[in-house]
């Protein structure tokens, strides 16, 4: 069922690409919807004049639990089970772990706070040590920086190293991010799992695009009201291009383009490298891009709008990683539970239906996030230059939609 | 805005639904495609590993659901074909062989056909319903 893995990722069939016909009545309406924004759109800023977030609720005890359960599974086939790329453990980690993530964000907010057995463990031993912040404070200097080196180090793993379907390599990796986790908690205090964790960090951005749970509780509210909570610090425009850089070369390097050409796994590398830089360079150019600001404020401007960069990013990812999800979704969870099941292809079955899923998806995301960076570009931009300041971002975000149909219908 | 954005995601999945199910209906022909007006004819794919290469790398080959899939594999070394698809094949060839094996593949999508010793990909099936 996954005997294998192929070099590009996550094994077996990937989609279909998308007709061309869908690919431009996304990419029309991304742009008739993007301008009517920047044109027609109100003038005052509507979503960011919320309160400051609250102090976060306590973690409940019983998904504490839970999330101990899942790991210890998880943990236990990866390094107990079978020696070779059919590991359930690697289908865990690859599928269950990082693609469910963003939904489980998405439905149930930051839960992955509550489940993370890193911050239980941590919370263990700070009530023992009575150290429950940790021993030394977290340097506010490092920002988000630590968690975008293990979620490149991760995106590494799985679109670049030389063979994603290595037991021992994927053994090596989780060894070290569970060490490296836990030392860390332990030394920094919680601190370190809201700025340090890879995939605590990410869940915790991707969940302020929840529309049913905010700061922790079930409430149905508008996403865009909470979007702009996404705590800004050092390296939080690296992170978000580290996401959608190393998807959008996930696609790349499944092209015939691509695949026609021997790569050395340096390049492998160093392209992985390049597509998340271009994205990040991009970005900050386009937030810098208006007039009638000090040197001061300018620089401050790619951190203050980073946040509208997240639906892109959530868009995108369930564009691409949708079927993986739900199809090889269940032949990791059969794995997992050693049951022999039938896969249903709920999704390749239904090729027109899918097509217009992804599009959607990446279409919505870009609305969203055209939409919440006008309404940050209205706090801080200069009044005069409210227009023409917020140009550069909306062809931007026009560029990264493009890109992203155009790598969805010729991949 | 919002408003537009739903009616355009339902419209897109609308369009989509009709889509699929006219696309059964009608098998619409495709000019890349040698075998496209028959999908009971056979798909041969040949595959050469010679002189520590592989002829084709990474072409797209396209194919539909049920129509029988043939590698015609000719290989001067010790290699291993797979077809990552559900279930897959894995074809081992040794020095000097010249073989064909045949499959179907049920599940539209797109099929990689590796070569794990050398570690490329042969040829990508697209396998439309």
């Amino acid at each position: 069922m996954l005997d294998s893995l192929p070099t590009h990722g996550v094994g077996g069939s990937t989609d279909l690409p998308i007709p061309f016909l869908y690919a431009m009545v996304g990419a029309s309406w991304a742009l008739t919807i993007s301008f009517a924004v920047l044109a027609l759109a109100w003038r005052e800023p509507r979503f960011d004049a919320e309160p400051e977030e609250a102090e976060p609720p306590a973690r409940r005890p019983w998904l504490a639990v839970v999330g101990f359960v899942v790991a210890g599974w998880f943990l236990g086939a990866l390094f107990a089970g079978r020696d070779d790329a059919g590991n359930a453990g690697l289908g865990a980690l690859y599928i269950l772990v990082w693609v469910g993530l963003v939904p489980l964000a998405l439905l149930a907010g930051h839960v992955w706070r509550d489940l993370s057995p890193w911050r239980t463990i941590q919370a263990l031993v700070g009530r023992v040590s009575g150290r429950a912040d940790g021993f030394v404070a977290y340097p506010d200097r490092l920002g988000y920086w630590p968690a975008v080196a293990g979620l490149f180090a991760f995106v590494w793993l799985e679109l670049a190293s030389p063979d994603p379907g290595s037991i021992d390599a994927v053994r090596l990796w989780v060894a070290c991010y569970v060490v490296v986790t836990i030392i860390g908690g332990i030394v920094f205090g919680p601190r370190w799992y809201d700025r340090a964790d890879p995939f605590d960090v990410y869940s915790a951005i991707v969940a302020r695009l929840s529309p049913f749970v905010r700061d922790g509780r079930w409430a149905i509210h508008n996403p865009l009201r909470s979007l702009p909570q996404v705590p800004i610090a050092p390296g939080l425009v690296a992170l978000l291009a580290t996401l959608l850089g190393s998807t959008a070369f996930d696609s790349f390097s499944a092209s015939s383009f691509w695949q026609s050409r021997s790569v050395s796994g340096f390049l492998q590398t160093l392209t992985l490298v390049g597509f998340c830089v271009v994205v990040a360079v991009l970005f900050q150019a386009a937030a810098r891009a208006t007039g009638g600001v000090s040197a001061e404020k300018r620089a401050e401007l790619p951190g203050r709008l980073a946040h509208s960069l997240v639906p892109i990013v959530v868009g995108y990812i369930f564009a691409h990683y949708l079927t993986y999800l739900v199809e090889k979704g269940q032949a990791v969870l059969f794995a997992l539970a050693d049951v022999n099941a039938e896969v249903t292809f709920v999704l390749s079955t239904h090729t027109s239906t899918l097509a217009a899923l992804k599009v959607s998806f990446v279409v919505a995301g870009h609305v969203l996030a055209v939409v919440a960076a006008h309404d940050r570009a209205l706090i801080v931009l200069p009044r005069a230059y409210r227009l023409s300041g917020q140009m550069g971002m909306l062809l931007l975000m026009v560029t990264y939609t493009f890109t992203g149909l155009f790598l969805l219908f010729s991949v | 805005m919002k408003k537009i954005a739903v009616a355009f995601a339902a419209a897109l999945v609308l369009a989509g639904c009709g889509g699929s199910d006219t696309g059964t209906v009608s098998s619409s022909p495709n000019p890349n495609q040698s075998s496209a007006a028959e999908p009971s004819e056979d798909v041969v794919v040949d595959i050469a590993v010679k002189d520590g290469k592989v002829t084709p790398q990474g072409d797209r080959v396209e194919v539909k659901v049920g129509q029988k899939i043939t590698l015609h594999i000719t290989s001067d070394a010790h290699e291993g074909v797979h077809v990552h698809s559900e279930p897959e094949h894995e074809y081992e060839v040794e020095p000097g062989d010249d073989v064909e094996k045949s499959f179907t593949i049920d599940t539209p999508g797109q099929i990689a056909v590796e070569a794990h010793h050398l570690g490329v990909t042969i040829v990508q099936l697209v396998v439309r319903p």
